[in-house]
């Protein structure tokens, strides 16, 4: 068995401002929530809560080698992050990493990570978002 | 709707009304508050929600919960509008076979146009025969099975989501307004 403490980070830190917000349709969600950080100087947060839809949806799922696109045609697919969170990147511009849940108009439900720039908002995207303050 | 997928570009959504800016909508809030809570069996899952939240004196929140069953349950799917006053409305409700378990719900506590609580939730969840589903629940429909169920919630602090119609898609949407809320 791997040392389970092998290559782990730990970072401690604490919550700060909570951001809410909508996004309106046609944007991006990944680069929505980084927009929405940016105007706020927030480099990094956790996704609290969010509830929308998008027009279709690009879904990463598998990782590494094994890692493929799956498309979901919409339109009009209902979604939750279910977890998401945004660091710096390397030239410390916020970037977000999203996951969730994605259903479309017969129920049927699919899950993964949402791929930058395919994923455009449909009707609505309502969010609550709080900054995270490392040590 | 533009043509799917051909292009490499996604495909974007014409609405009826004129495109509104901002296309994003925040507002901040210095603080806020998290709490854990516990719904009994018997309790609606939304309604009961907003009851709670409301008596804490929160108004706005971001809820995350699994787990836990359902004794009755219905959901709506979305659904072409045959009037074209929107791109798309709900379905008539789905009425799974029950009990429904509860994979992963995410919800938004906010207000309506008269500032009564209104909620807004996306679930995966498995039916009685084991289909797994997805959609958006019904307030009042929901009927939390034995165990209860556990929810966390995130308030938004001074800032309220708040409903109104939205002349762009012809929803009521909520929307960020500060000053509200605890």
């Amino acid at each position: 068995m791997n040392d389970v403490t092998e290559g782990v980070v730990v970072e401690r830190g604490r919550f700060g401002r909570i951001l809410t917000a909508r996004i309106r349709p046609n944007v991006d969600l990944v680069e929505g929530i980084e927009a929405i950080c940016a105007e706020n100087d927030i480099a990094c947060a956790e996704i609290r809560s969010c509830v929308g839809s998008v027009m279709d949806a690009v879904l990463e799922i598998g990782g590494g080698e094994n890692a493929r696109e799956q498309l979901v045609k919409g339109p009009g697919l209902e979604i939750a992050l279910t977890t998401g969170e945004v660091r710096p990147d390397e030239g410390g511009a916020p970037c977000a990493r999203l996951f969730g849940l994605v259903a479309n108009w017969n129920s049927d439900a699919f899950a993964g990570e949402f791929v930058r720039g395919r994923n455009l908002t449909f009707v609505t995207l309502e969010l609550v978002l709080q900054e995270w303050l490392p040590e | 709707m533009n043509d799917p997928h051909s292009s490499g570009e996604p495909r974007r959504v014409t609405h009826p009304g004129e495109v509104i800016e901002p296309r994003v909508l925040t507002e901040v809030s210095e603080t806020g508050e998290d709490v854990r809570l516990v719904l009994p069996e018997g309790a609606d899952l939304l309604n009961g929600l907003c009851t709670v939240l409301n008596d804490l004196g929160i108004t706005t929140a971001g809820v995350r919960l699994g787990g836990g069953s359902f004794t009755q349950f219905s959901y709506y799917t979305g659904y072409e509008d045959p009037t074209g006053y929107r791109v798309a409305t709900f379905s008539p409700p789905h009425h799974p076979p029950c009990p429904v378990h509860m994979s992963i719900a995410i919800v938004i506590i906010g207000l309506d146009e008269e500032e009564a609580p209104k909620s807004h939730c996306h679930a995966i969840f498995l039916d009685a025969e084991g289909n797994t589903l997805g959609g958006h629940l019904i307030p009042g429909e929901c009927i939390i099975g034995p165990g209860g169920m556990v929810a966390w919630a995130t308030s938004s602090g001074d800032v309220d989501l708040q409903a109104h119609h939205d002349p762009e898609t012809n929803f009521p949407l909520f929307h960020p307004t500060k000053g509200a809320a605890q």
